[in-house]
């Protein structure tokens, strides 16, 4: 979770908290606390899992979006459609988010090298089993070096501070020692990282796929096959695929044409990619 | 900008939100049916506040909504730059546009030794990481347009047709005559049942970035000069000639017919029905 969506939820939260232990409300004390619980779940609920709740509010009231002329995204929120001189085009996105990303490991795991050297034999294999056409976008940008070593370097020194304090303690907790020292750790890891010449690199990976019918529910069914397709080849790289609906729809949509700063990825890409 | 303005509806909520809270608070018990009603507003105005944060593009948009659809923009996605060097898109005062670098890599794993397996990899990890400004890479794979060749086939065997109905239908026409258009007909037959019968793919890799000026020349110059600097980092890294793409060749990374050419497919999808009438 972002800075910024920390900041947006705690401020809020607090706001629906202070209304429930507000005055009296007379009989109607019991509905508006109840009320005031609904808004916090309401509001966690948009903050985890609006990919859930969004396309069941279109669904509902039979809403579709327009993202742009000759787009349309319809009421299940799970496709962008063209429609082209009377064929549909239907696309669709998979998240492709690398589930062990090595900036974050505690030690540097042998066998990397080989795992590497194995990429470009499992792409092609992947690529030569799908008929069908496909994107894979990585969306990525690199940190300055000097600025993130120096981030290290403050955070290890804090770190060393905090461990040299708790040890001179009388009474050191153990379990405190061992979260500092696996701290340390990472970042030890990291910075042996950017000595062999590795950049960190914030980044978005997703899978596209448009899929053609006659009919807006044809071209649908066969995105769906597609993506169901894709999830199973791609399921030999280490990736957490999962079908895009929803809010993050538009924005890829969107991304097709722009490529985001990265404040705007951060505050919109959440718990779903 | 609407960034800013997302922020400013935020705070504006809630401090709404916060001095019905305090108003709430200083209201006497006995007055409690008006702590009710404020109390009930300021919970909306808060959850509210909190969907700004992902729904805010679409308040505008909502507001204007008409028989259940929401237009968020009634133009194209983008248009092209005169010259065809990037595309630009409108918004507001500002516009940023989008260049693309061609990334053409030939090679294929099977013909490379581990070691260069393994270079190949790093050298990709590199020029993923190399750019300071936010990138997309991407793969495609896409079907490869047939369009013009099945329209070029498709005139010539209804040409082959015509003449073959005129030929039969005059019963003095030399027989070795009447045969060479059946052979010509037959020949053009097959050649757009072979062409039609499955579809040929193609892959590409391109780079895209993008950027915003006051003016659409500005935000253009921007997004190919770093366009310029992307293509040449690809090239020196990978050992390939990364170009700028320009006009179609953009058009070939954004556009879903583009991908999937129309013809190509229709002629494909009558196959697949007659297949399955049969």
């Amino acid at each position: 979770m972002d800075q910024n969506t920390m900041i947006y939820l705690t401020v809020t939260g607090l706001m629906a908290v202070f209304i429930f232990l507000g005055p009296s409300y007379g009989p109607f004390a019991m509905p508006v606390r109840v009320l005031a619980v609904l808004a916090i779940i309401l509001i966690l609920i948009i903050n985890y899992a609006d990919f859930m709740v969004f396309p069941i509010f279109t669904k509902l009231l039979g809403i579709s979006i327009v993202p742009a002329r000759g787009y349309v995204i319809p009421k299940t929120q799970d496709s962008v459609i063209k429609n082209v001189s009377g064929l549909f085009y239907a696309t669709g996105y998979l998240t492709a988010n690398i589930y062990n990303y090595v900036f974050t490991a505690e030690q540097m795991v042998q066998g990397e090298d080989e795992d590497m050297a194995r990429g470009p034999d499992k792409w092609e294999k992947a690529v030569m089993s799908i008929d069908f056409p496909f994107k894979f976008n990585v969306m990525t940008v690199a940190h300055d070096i000097q600025k993130f070593r120096e981030d290290l370097e403050g955070k290890r020194s804090f770190l060393e501070f905090q461990y040299s304090k708790e040890m001179g303690s009388g009474n050191p907790s153990p379990s405190f020692i061992d979260e500092l020292q696996r701290k340390m750790r990472v970042i030890e890891t990291r910075m042996d990282r950017l000595g062999q010449g590795e950049r960190p690199v914030d980044s978005i990976m997703y899978i596209e796929t448009t899929s053609v019918g006659v009919s807006e529910k044809e071209a649908a069914d066969k995105l769906t096959e597609q993506l169901n397709h894709l999830q199973t080849v791609f399921n030999v790289f280490d990736l957490s695929i999962t079908r895009i609906v929803g809010r993050e729809l538009y924005l890829l949509h969107k991304y097709n044409y722009i490529v985001p700063d990265l404040k705007e990825l951060s505050a919109n890409f959440t718990e779903q990619s | 900008m609407a960034r800013d303005i997302q922020i400013l509806t935020l705070v504006l909520l809630l401090s709404v939100v916060f001095a019905l809270g305090v108003f709430i608070s200083l209201i006497p018990a006995q007055l409690w049916p008006v702590s009710v009603v404020l109390a009930i507003i300021a919970l909306a105005l808060d959850v509210i506040a909190f969907a700004n944060k992902f729904y805010f593009y679409l308040a505008e948009p909502l507001r204007k909504m008409k028989n259940r659809v929401i237009t968020i923009q009634q133009e194209d996605s983008f248009y092209m730059y005169p010259s065809g060097s990037a595309i630009a898109i409108r918004n507001g005062s500002e516009v940023t546009a989008s260049a693309f670098v061609k990334i053409p890599v030939y090679r294929s794993a099977t013909e490379m030794t581990d070691e260069e397996k393994m270079n190949f990899a790093r050298l990709f990890a590199r020029v993923v990481t190399m750019s300071k400004y936010p990138i997309r890479i991407s793969a495609e794979q896409y079907v490869i347009n047939k369009d013009e060749f099945i329209d070029k086939i498709s005139k010539k065997l209804s040409d082959a047709q015509q003449k073959y109905t005129s030929i039969t239908s005059n019963k003095d026409a030399p027989r070795n005559e009447v045969d060479r258009i059946e052979g010509e007909l037959t020949m053009w037959h097959n050649l757009f049942a072979n062409v039609t019968k499955a579809r040929s793919q193609g892959q590409m890799a391109f780079a895209m970035v993008s950027a915003v000026g006051a003016s659409e020349e500005e935000a253009v110059n921007l997004a190919t000069q770093k366009a310029e600097e992307i293509a040449a980092g690809i090239s020196a890294t990978l050992g390939i000639t990364a170009a700028v793409a320009h006009g179609e060749e953009i058009l070939a990374f954004l556009e879903p017919e583009y991908m999937i050419p129309p013809t190509t497919v229709t002629e494909m999808m009558k196959k697949q029905e007659q297949g399955a009438q049969v």
